[in-house]
């Protein structure tokens, strides 16, 4: 990185006024952060840096009463000095000029311990613009502690007139993100985040509803309906009996269908990790994977794309600057793509670009509703959302996990019963082979990147034991 | 011998040991050329950017820090915040990642700053936090805590018994040998190399994969409060994972053997605690350990009960993960429900004190935040409590949770009833200032047994059982119900057996202590760290949990590998 910034290299499109300095920083404030961590650097070689600057307020309660409500701001600066192929990073969150000293000067101290390299990794370049998904929301921003709480009044309403307790989340956040390479092309993106979950649950214990969900527009989220969701779910829940473990007809309510695909979309995507024989993703020799093969029934499409409307996120990894495409993961069924880093794509591909994931996904639906799998399933169960969850074999992938927070018997096209709760063992790429019918996909409760997912009525879902946790 | 079975591995040479644990004396006293000039990196040009002397990171100077604590509580009396306190925390932390080569190190070094104020009105708590160190940015905190409490109240007047205790002042550091950041880096990429080499000169017949790493965290933390403590203390957090994956030649996968060296695993220490720990010297032991696994003389685990002994690292993450989970007071009063659940000891927890039986009469689980080496061990709670041990369960039956200030008072029926004071056991902590104060989990203790009974003591009382080695659990939302995997060998007639496959153990929580039959002795007590994660925003905290080997008399296995 030279010394001074090329300003007109940043080609960024706000679709934003620069927000308040205060709770985050603006792009101008990142670009004198990494001019200052550039001009620091000594004994030549590459500069990168990576800034995520943040602000969250939120609400929490428990027992129908507010626990407390916090006002977090935090910038992490991640600066990354590199000689002759000798990398190195230090990461603090302090930004003034003698702090970002010592960490630029323990970076070129730890890059003693690596030797140089004839091998030239390749970093992701900024030769141009990058799309800009309108993910800044001033609803989401101008949401303040002081609305929050007075909508926390409202929510508790009909869960207190009910009998019952409640424990629920509301986080708001404002965040600037910018990533800037060794060519002093930077690329920054201001956007919100907004979640809402709530749990309500039988002061007896013998019932538990949930309901949640998250966007970066608080404007489309309804907590409201979340609360008389949860709540329905906690009335009808109450006093589950035991049913018979074993493989059922389950349909899985969105949520559950992302905590239990969701791992597959991240870093088991990776190609390189299945090129080396590992995952679910690995080809029957090494160097190969199961990319053009059919992994999942016909009816599944799976695709991310930071402009896809129904997702949106930061198009740029600010950790690596590999930049977000878009991308066909599954195409009615058959494996199209694995994730890869541009260093990956020039080596071994002849691309000069990554096909990075952040594991947010978009899977394809259908229009059949909840109510229609439910009337036509002759005996199955519905399922709420999973919790819990924890891998058990990779290279299947075989997971394990507990039903959570609503749990019913389906008896000849009718909710009949609740029921308790069990522990399962399953592939998601079985549920994904063993699709029956298909809903309209939601975005559902998945702060950690988007997804949009539809409920599903699978086959033989594996059930392997009860559990009484209510 | 004949018929004998030939050795699978190359006798570890004992000079080789001593002379490995004589270069690491040394460089751990002295300064770094010795370790340095073996390397000869003198030869390449990086060299050139003079730092071959490890660049101490020093401890804070805390009169840097008592201006920010006073402008945050001074804003926050001003903006009307009946109670305030004020937690300041310099947190480095730093890992370094091996594969197959050292070469290829990955180094990762963070920093952070924070500051994060807790106001109190009318019952409800407000936070406000953030990495600024500056004195404006203390006193708008402070107020905006204060500010926070205030719409907070808009929802009603709270009552919060928040007790009398004394103020806490003074200055405490967790005792460790060697500040791990006071230690070069070659000396510890070494310590990864040393044991990489000696693996591969024993294992020369076999493909070996290699996965370590070594991780560090110091935190200095400042708590001050409207009351008038004021103290700070240093922790530490300090762990290596050498792992070492063994496949014979015939490249069968289910044959693969991981080699862990032991007394490695995080824990409130420093850097002679890894050194100390002879890696390289445990070698011999570890073989003969693994060279059954390897003889592939392993056949399937039949579904069933069992009687069966647990190592004393496998009981103590059961107990982690059962009554460590549930004993916490605000996860079984339903605070916890939206976010990692409640509690098998709730909805009404105080009902369950001095009634419920959580398992057999031998069964005695105490808490501390005192233990050397504790991850949770400190000398006063973000609240200024010093703690003292106390029981969670005694003969079997619940006496007590984990509490804050707040949440003693809770469970103040139980204490008046039984005539012991209305005290918060000191359990009230966050990751680091940024984040809102919560009651975390302290260390916790499966109390051993007065004689001297080792696993091998318990291996040879069965005449037919199992013997479960380095399993790890994991449990239902409430800590219910769970499951859990390890290395599973039969036992007949007092002695150990074949290798049982694809074992899981099924149990409920209840009654898997209730089937406690034996508790070893004290001399065979092993601490274990625990992760947890708790809270929204979720913060990811750690704790040690130490147990001793365990009897229990009625597991049931499953043979998960048959179901698909």
């Amino acid at each position: 990185m030279s010394t001074s910034v090329h300003r007109e290299d940043l080609a960024v499109r706000m679709t934003a006024p620069d927000p308040a300095p205060d709770r985050f920083l603006s792009r101008a404030q990142c670009v004198d952060l990494i001019t200052r961590a550039a001009q620091l650097a000594r004994g030549g070689g590459e500069t990168r840096a990576a800034i995520m600057s943040d602000w969250r307020g939120n609400i929490r309660w428990g027992r129908n009463e507010v626990v407390e409500a916090d006002d977090i701001r935090n910038t992490v600066v991640r600066v990354t000095r590199e000689i002759r192929g000798a990398a190195s990073t230090v990461t603090i969150n302090m930004t003034d000029t003698a702090d970002l000293d010592a960490a630029v000067r323990r970076a070129e101290r730890f890059l003693t311990q690596s030797d140089e390299t004839s091998v030239t990794l390749r970093h992701p370049v900024i030769d141009g613009g990058y799309p800009t998904p309108p993910i800044w929301s001033d609803a989401s921003f101008g949401f303040d502690a002081e609305r929050r709480a007075t909508l926390l009044r409202t929510l508790l309403l009909p869960i207190v007139d009910a009998g019952m307790m409640s424990a629920g989340y509301i986080e708001v956040g404002g965040h600037g993100t910018a990533y800037v390479d060794s060519g002093n092309r930077c690329m920054y993106m201001p956007h919100t985040t907004a979640q809402c979950s709530i749990t309500v649950r039988d002061p007896e214990g013998t019932g538990s509803g949930w309901a949640g969900v998250d966007h970066h527009d608080w404007s489309t989220i309804d907590p409201v309906a979340l609360v008389a969701t949860a709540l329905r779910k906690c009335l009808t829940s109450r006093h589950p009996v035991a049913v018979e473990p074993g493989r059922y007809t389950t349909i899985l309510e969105p949520q559950a269908v992302c905590d239990l695909t969701s791992s597959l979309f991240g870093p088991m995507l990776e190609r390189l990790l299945a090129e080396q024989g590992n995952g679910p993703f690995a080809g029957r020799q090494r160097g190969l994977s199961k990319i053009g093969a059919p992994v999942a029934s016909p009816q599944v499409t799976v695709t991310a794309d930071p402009m896809d409307p129904a997702l949106g996120y930061v198009p740029f990894d600010p950790q690596s600057g590999e930049r977000y495409r878009p991308a066909v993961w599954l195409d009615h069924g058959i494996l199209r793509n694995l994730a890869y880093d541009t260093n990956y794509a020039v080596q071994l591909l002849t691309r000069n670009i990554g096909l990075p994931t952040n594991g947010a996904y978009h899977m394809q639906g259908g229009t059949t509703s909840l109510d229609e799998m439910v009337a036509s399933t002759d005996r199955g169960i519905l399922v709420t959302r999973f919790s819990n969850l924890r891998l058990i074999e990779p290279n299947v992938p075989l997971l394990s996990g507990f039903t959570r927070d609503g749990l019913w018997l389906i008896e000849k096209g009718k909710i009949s019963k609740p029921i308790k709760n069990f522990r399962f063992v399953e592939s998601p790429l079985f549920v994904m082979s063993n699709i029956v019918q298909m809903g309209v996909p939601t975005r559902v409760f998945h702060p950690d990147a988007p997804v949009v997912v539809p409920p599903l009525k699978v086959n033989d879902f594996n059930f392997v034991s009860l559990v009484d946790a209510v | 011998m004949a018929g004998a079975d030939p050795p699978f591995f190359v006798k570890l040479d004992e000079m080789t040991v001593s002379r490995r644990d004589f270069v690491w004396r040394c460089s751990s006293l002295a300064a770094t050329s010795l370790v340095a000039g073996r390397r000869g990196w003198a030869k390449t040009s990086l060299a050139d950017l003079a730092y071959r002397h490890a660049e101490r990171v020093p401890l804070l100077d805390t009169d840097r820090v008592q201006p920010l604590v006073a402008a945050a509580l001074d804003a926050a009396r001003t903006a009307g915040a009946t109670y305030a306190d004020v937690r300041v925390t310099r947190t480095v932390s730093e890992q370094i990642i091996c594969r197959e080569t050292v070469r290829q190190a990955q180094v990762m070094d963070d920093e952070e700053h924070a500051i994060g104020v807790r106001a109190l009105y009318n019952g409800r708590w407000g936070f406000a936090s953030s990495g600024t160190w500056s004195q404006d940015a203390a006193a708008r905190l402070g107020r905006a805590a204060a500010e926070q409490a205030h719409r907070n109240a808009v929802l009603g007047v709270r009552s919060v018994e928040w007790g009398h205790y004394p103020v806490a002042t003074g200055s405490w550091i967790m005792p460790v040998g060697i500040d791990p950041f006071t230690v070069p880096y070659e000396e510890k990429i070494d310590f990864i190399d040393a044991w990489m080499e000696a693996m591969q000169h024993v294992t020369r017949n076999f493909v070996i994969t290699h996965g370590h790493a070594l991780s560090f965290r110091r935190q200095e933390r400042t708590v001050g409060t409207t009351e008038g403590s004021y103290f700070t203390q240093t922790v530490y957090d300090s762990g290596a994972y050498l792992q070492t994956s063994i496949m014979p030649p015939s490249m069968r996968d289910d044959l693969t053997v991981r080699i862990r060296p032991e007394g490695l695993e995080r824990q409130g220490a420093g850097w002679d605690a890894l050194v100390a720990a002879k890696p390289i010297a445990q070698i011999p032991r570890l073989i003969d350990a693994a060279t059954p696994l390897l003889r592939g003389k392993m056949r399937p685990l039949e579904n069933g009960r069992y009687e069966a002994v647990l190592d004393a690292a496998s009981a103590a993450r059961l107990l982690g993960k059962t009554l460590g989970l549930a004993t916490q007071l605000d996860r079984a009063m339903g605070y916890e429900a939206n976010a990692t659940g409640t509690s098998y000891l709730g909805p009404d927890p105080l009902a369950m004190l001095g009634t419920f039986a959580a398992g057999a009469p031998l069964l005695h689980v105490s808490a501390n935040r005192s233990a050397p080496k504790g991850l949770a061990t400190v000398r006063w709670d973000d609240e200024g409590i010093t703690s003292t041990d106390f029981p969670l369960v005694a003969d079997g039956i619940v006496r007590d949770y984990q509490t804050t200030r707040e949440q003693a008072a809770w469970v103040a029926p139980w204490y008046e009833r039984t005539q012991q004071p209305v005290r918060s056991h000191g359990c009230a902590g966050a990751v680091s200032a940024l984040y809102p104060t919560m009651q975390c989990i302290p260390n916790l203790s499966l109390t051993a047994s007065p004689g001297t009974a080792g696993i091998q003591d318990f291996i040879a009382g069965v005449k037919k059982g199992i013997a479960l080695f380095d399993f790890n659990f994991e449990t239902d939302f409430q800590a219910k119900n769970g499951y859990g995997s390890g290395v599973v060998r039969e036992i007949v007639d007092g002695k150990i057996g074949d290798v049982l496959e694809h074992g899981w153990i099924q149990f409920s929580s209840v009654d898997v202590w209730k089937s406690l039959r034996a508790v070893g002795g004290a001399a065979h007590t092993t601490a274990v760290p625990m992760s947890y994660d708790k809270g929204m925003p979720s913060q990811s905290l750690s704790t040690s949990i130490s147990a001793p080997p365990v009897v229990l008399s009625n597991v049931m296995m499953v043979s998960e590998r048959g179901k698909f």
